[in-house]
């Protein structure tokens, strides 16, 4: 079987084994503070093989992809990737996952983008609190934002609906 | 017709196992020429040399092929056993059936010993037409240069002159002492470094066997080992040196004041400057970028003080030749640039320094008399960050190698740092401590436990000004916390890299440099001073990144081996050299311009090519290119070569 160094090396296209836990990735990164596991842990993990600790990570669901470990590693590990894979393969296996609101905002957000091409903040925002069991967290903040006239109610498609579901497929 | 005599080895089971001795031998023995055939277990085992000269004696053999391992492994063995047995040893030839036949053909047997039966038979073919040759032999120019006075080539020069060898050491500077005249203290037991230095220095500018040549730079090298000709630029330095008695007064007078290149821009300098108090030689020179006189004809001032009328302002460059018989490098290194590091600030905050400025800092003859203050607003400091692997470990955006002294230097900076500021705290970003030497790992403990350094293992992502402040955002990897500092001062142990001059001077001595730009060595194991071109040697920093003790060492071994170049009166080199019929060349030029070694060159009065057999590799490199087939190599003719084709066919 391949080792998950082999299959997270092939998804990000990039070469796990070349990190020497220098930590300025974990230096960079703007969500260090809400991590379980830091970066260059999580790419120990999978260098030594330790693959379900690697996918049962909430870092994983917590990285932004903001790309500043990626463009500091002086090994050139595409960090950034390597969360994006571990996230695929989490899926695909149905691994153990701690940020399922995390994991609910990412499917509805795609389904939106993919039924509408765009995202209408009240239809977005009334499925994930409907799909998390959140009905009533925020109301305050969701009532200045309807004052303010931020929530539209009509859902409008982009132009060319169908190219970009294209795409997306 | 040559009798010949052909011997073959079965190294043991290396060759015999595959290819079949017994086959080899019966059918050589036939072969036209061959007077003598046999095999042996071992051939270059004492008994087996025995063998084949008993063999040359008794049969009266002409010449002789021996059918064993590469010609790398034993070919001087049985040229000399050749030569015991009174034959000359260009008559004796290896035919290399282990590791072109029996090692790389294992599972084919059959064909391995056809292969080995053309392989003689081709041999045969050649040594036939063979020529006994004698050694080409020169006289050698027992004196040597020396590039870089720094350390290293001050030792070097030192050490070649102390043997009673004349020596020229050339230094690009106004004065001897490289960088370590510019540091403070020196690991692992913190003497002064200007302490130790300054006898080597007095000692070059007073030997009898020394010819120092400072402010100057090697324009050319011509000629071949032991018959160098070395061109050097003297730079005008506006003063003539040996009427200047170095009293200071134009010095003192100087109105222009500009940045230091030796204090690395925290101190300042005059136009008309010695690059440190206790230079050597300790005479002046004017700096014709800053010069007021130079640039505009105004000032003059010291040409008016000068009561010796040392300054002369038509002074131009110089030109000077040089007969030397070897060169010893020593140009050292240069650091990586901190300007060019972005998320350190790309030298924009005035608190984050290199180590070499914190040496300055830090020297009792520095800008600020040894006292470490901020730069920015010279303030003592109390929290000093010192950054380990700044773009050195770092493929990516820097150079990969580990250049094995900021371990060193940083844990002495840290301690140096709290001897002088007590109440100070010193925090080191390190990856990994290498510290390999005689006492060094003792040295880092020691400034772990007595001197409190705080040691934090994780990569610092960037720096940031903020209040007055020097942000330092790094981590502890091994307890994953993340750590902010605020920073009075950052040093960073920059990567050390190859002078940016070292490609040029490559060109110069036609030696090569490796991926990185460093000197490359002829070995690394086993001729690591030595380089590509014979009688051009390497020693310290310019062959790679090393400290004060290694590049000493460095600097004796080259000297070691210019004196043992030296101790006969003659080089002799090998006569496989091409060689020119004169009547068919056109002098065309197609050769000089196709060898490698510069060993060709056109003689213009006679109009033909001439071979500089010194130089001459035998690589027959002209002969493939030759359009008249006017050169050939000796005992590799055009009509040898087809002798062989003919028996591979």
């Amino acid at each position: 079987m391949e080792s998950i160094l082999d299959i997270v090396n092939k998804k990000a296209d990039t070469r796990v084994e070349r990190c020497y836990q220098c930590g300025k990735c974990a230096s960079s990164c703007p969500m260090i503070k809400f991590f379980d596991v830091p970066p260059y842990k999580i790419i120990r993990l999978i260098t030594i093989g330790a693959k379900d600790s690697a996918l049962s990570a909430s870092a994983i669901w917590l990285c932004t992809s903001c790309y500043a470990c990626m463009t500091r590693c002086p090994n050139d590990i595409n960090i950034t990737k390597v969360m994006d894979a571990l996230k695929e393969i989490n899926l695909q296996e149905k691994a153990a996952c701690h940020e399922k609101d995390i994991l609910i905002f990412h499917k509805i957000f795609l389904g939106e983008i993919a039924r509408l091409g765009r995202i209408n903040e009240f239809r977005f925002v009334g499925k994930f609190k409907i799909k998390a069991l959140k009905l009533f967290q925020d109301l305050a903040l969701g009532l200045k934002m309807f004052k303010k006239g931020k929530f539209v109610f009509k859902a409008e498609k982009i132009n060319g609906i169908s190219g970009l579901r294209k795409l997306i497929r | 017709m040559k009798k010949i005599g052909v011997f073959i080895c079965w190294c043991g089971s290396n060759i015999a196992d595959v290819v079949s001795v017994d086959k080899v031998l019966a059918v050589i023995s036939k072969h036209p020429g061959v007077a003598h055939c046999e095999y042996y277990k071992y051939f270059c085992s004492e008994p087996g040399q025995r063998l084949v000269e008993d063999a040359i004696k008794n049969k009266s053999l002409d010449a002789i092929v021996i059918a064993a391992c590469s010609p790398s492994m034993h070919e001087a063995t049985f040229r000399k056993a050749a030569e015991r047995a009174g034959l000359n040893r260009y008559q004796c030839e290896i035919t290399n059936i282990r590791e072109q036949c029996s090692w790389v053909h294992r599972m084919k047997k059959g064909e391995a010993t056809q292969k080995a039966i053309d392989l003689i038979s081709g041999t045969i073919e050649k040594l036939k037409l063979n020529e006994s040759l004698q050694p080409i032999t020169t006289p050698v120019t027992k004196r040597a240069l020396v590039i870089g006075g720094g350390i290293t080539g001050m030792q070097a020069a030192l050490d070649i002159a102390n043997a009673g060898v004349e020596v020229v050491l050339l230094e690009r500077a106004p004065s001897v002492g490289g960088h370590m005249s510019q540091l403070a203290e020196t690991f692992p037991t913190l003497d002064c470094s200007q302490c130790i230095l300054t006898p080597r220095t007095v000692e070059i500018a007073q030997h009898p066997k020394i010819k120092l040549i400072t402010y100057a730079e090697l324009e050319e090298l011509s000629g071949y080992l032991g018959n160098y000709t070395a061109k050097i630029r003297k730079k005008a330095a506006y003063i003539d040196r040996v009427k200047c008695t170095g009293c200071g007064l134009c010095i003192e007078k100087c109105p222009k004041k500009i940045p230091s290149e030796f204090d690395l821009g925290s101190g300042q300098r005059k136009a008309v400057y010695i690059l440190y108090p206790q230079a050597v030689p300790n005479k002046p020179v004017i700096d014709p970028e800053n010069c007021m006189y130079l640039l505009e004809k105004k000032c003059g001032i010291c040409q008016k003080v000068c009561e010796v009328k040392a300054v002369d302002y038509e002074q131009k460059d110089e030109i000077i030749e040089e007969k030397v018989g070897c060169v010893v490098v020593a140009t050292g290194y240069d650091l990586y640039p901190v300007k060019d590091i972005a998320e350190y600030g790309n030298g924009r905050i005035k608190d984050v320094i290199d180590g070499l400025q914190f040496e300055r800092l830090n020297s009792a003859s520095g800008p600020t008399s040894g006292a470490i203050v901020r730069p920015s607003n010279g303030d003592v400091p109390k929290d000093v960050v010192f950054i380990q692997c700044t773009r050195s470990r770092d493929p990516e955006k820097g150079v990969s190698y580990c250049p094995g002294i900021c371990c060193m230097y940083t844990g002495k900076h840290a301690m140096l740092y709290k001897r002088k500021v007590p109440d100070g705290q010193a925090y080191v970003f390190y990856m990994d401590i290498r510290a390999p030497g005689k006492d060094y790992e003792e040295f880092i403990q020691r400034g772990i436990e007595e001197e409190r350094t705080l040691y934090i293992r994780g990569r610092v992502a960037r720096l940031y000004e903020e209040n007055g402040k020097v942000i330092v955002c790094g981590i502890d990897t091994l307890t994953g916390k993340i750590i902010e500092i605020k920073a009075d001062l950052v040093v960073l142990a920059t990567a050390m890299l190859p002078r940016a001059t070292a490609k040029d001077l490559a060109k110069k001595l036609n030696i090569s440099t490796d991926e990185y730009g460093f000197y490359r060595e002829a070995h690394v194991k086993l001729k690591p001073v030595q380089s590509n071109t014979m009688g051009i040697f390497l020693a310290g920093c310019c062959q790679g990144p090393k400290d004060i003790p290694y590049s000493v060492s460095q600097a004796g071994s080259a000297a070691s081996k210019v004196l043992a170049l030296f101790g006969s009166d003659k080089l002799s080199s090998e006569p496989i050299v091409a060689t020119v019929d004169e009547s068919l060349c056109a002098a065309c030029g197609v050769c000089v311009a196709n060898c490698p070694y510069n060993a060709r060159e056109i003689d213009e009065k006679r109009k033909v090519a001439v071979v500089k057999e010194m130089l001459c590799q035998g690589c027959g490199a002209c002969v493939a290119v030759c359009p008249n087939k006017a050169c050939q190599l000796k005992n590799m003719t055009t009509e040898q070569v087809m002798s062989i084709m003919k028996e591979l066919e």
